[in-house]
């Protein structure tokens, strides 16, 4: 079972291993010269003004509410997606999954068209 | 052969205990971690690393909503929501672990629940019903046939609990802001799958 993941381990391992390897290497071969304008945020442009972290929206909350509820909707498809082709094929079902994952994501749609009706989605208001 | 072991297992257990020792760490660092929003991070980690559980015991769809939904999803919720409170109390949260004792008392009780479980549990290969040949070996497939065939139904009626669950969460958090700036962070309960 886990060698049919070996393909991501081993892209895990050397992902992670390049990036510190690039770190460390920089890190081994440049001279350290440190003066004030190279440690600034920006070696040029603006001076940053302000922490960094700043208010966003307190509404895009409401499109992460939607968004995780569409990521649940996802995960039911990655089954359906698995086994749409032969089972239309295979069993002689035809057109009949279609229209059950349609059924599914229509009920959610409502969703959707409700948090867009009631101005959810609007970027400001 | 390896230390005893046929060649495909040792790897397995490597790779078990790493993905066991990512998801441990993890879980460390969520309740060691002082500030909240680092600890919302190393549950990142943790939840990394129970994806990598699911994908050792061939639970491809668990592997798949783990990351998608809790380490996609939830993960950014509660960022958000640490987020937005920090700006409106105008500090950074810390997190105090005040009830040790209890603590250590439910985290053993747990433990105890666990492993009695994991020792008295009589294993059996897992039954899918009857689902065509075709599907054999591929479990996904095979979740996926059910989901289509015997538990239509069900399949629907989550969609449904879905909508009540997104419109209901909608309602709980649409308030102006400043009228009652605790209320974002309230509907969290609702999003488990």
């Amino acid at each position: 079972m886990a060698l049919e993941y070996g393909p991501v381990a081993v892209l895990l391992t050397f992902g992670v291993a390049l990036g510190v390897a690039a770190m460390v290497t920089a890190w081994l071969l440049r001279p350290s010269d440190p003066y004030a304008a190279k440690q600034a945020v920006y070696e040029c442009g603006m001076e940053p003004i302000g922490p960094a972290w700043s208010q966003f929206y307190a509404r895009y909350y409401l499109i992460a509410l939607v968004f995780v509820v569409f990521d649940v909707e996802a995960i039911f498809l990655f089954p359906w997606a698995a086994v749409f082709k032969q089972l239309s094929a295979a069993t002689a079902m035809g057109a009949v999954p279609l229209v059950e994952v349609a059924v599914f994501i229509v009920i959610l749609l409502i969703g959707l068209a409700y948090a867009w009706r009631k101005g959810d989605l609007e970027w400001t208001r | 052969m390896l230390f005893g072991l046929p060649y495909t297992n040792y790897v397995e257990y490597l790779a078990f205990l790493s993905v066991a020792g990512l998801t441990l760490l993890g879980g460390l660092g969520t309740i060691v971690a002082r500030r909240v929003f680092p600890a919302c991070l190393w549950l990142l980690v943790c939840l990394g690393g129970v994806a990598g559980l699911y994908a050792l015991l061939a639970g491809h769809l668990l592997m798949a909503v783990q990351i998608l939904v809790y380490a996609g999803a939830i993960t950014v919720l509660i960022i958000f929501a640490v987020m937005l409170l920090q700006r409106h109390t105008g500090r950074i949260i810390m997190a105090e672990n005040q009830h040790l004792i209890g603590g250590v008392l439910a985290a053993g009780f747990m433990a105890t629940l666990i492993l009695v479980g994991i020792f008295t549990t009589r294993y059996q290969p897992l039954a899918f019903g009857d689902t065509p040949a075709t599907f054999a070996g591929d479990n996904v497939k095979l979740i996926g046939h059910l989901l289509l065939t015997k538990y239509l139904l069900p399949f629907e009626v989550v969609s449904v609990v879905l909508l009540a669950s997104m419109i209901g969460a909608l309602v709980l958090a649409r308030q102006e802001p400043g009228e009652n700036p605790g209320a974002a962070e309230a509907p969290e309960a609702e999003s488990q799958p």
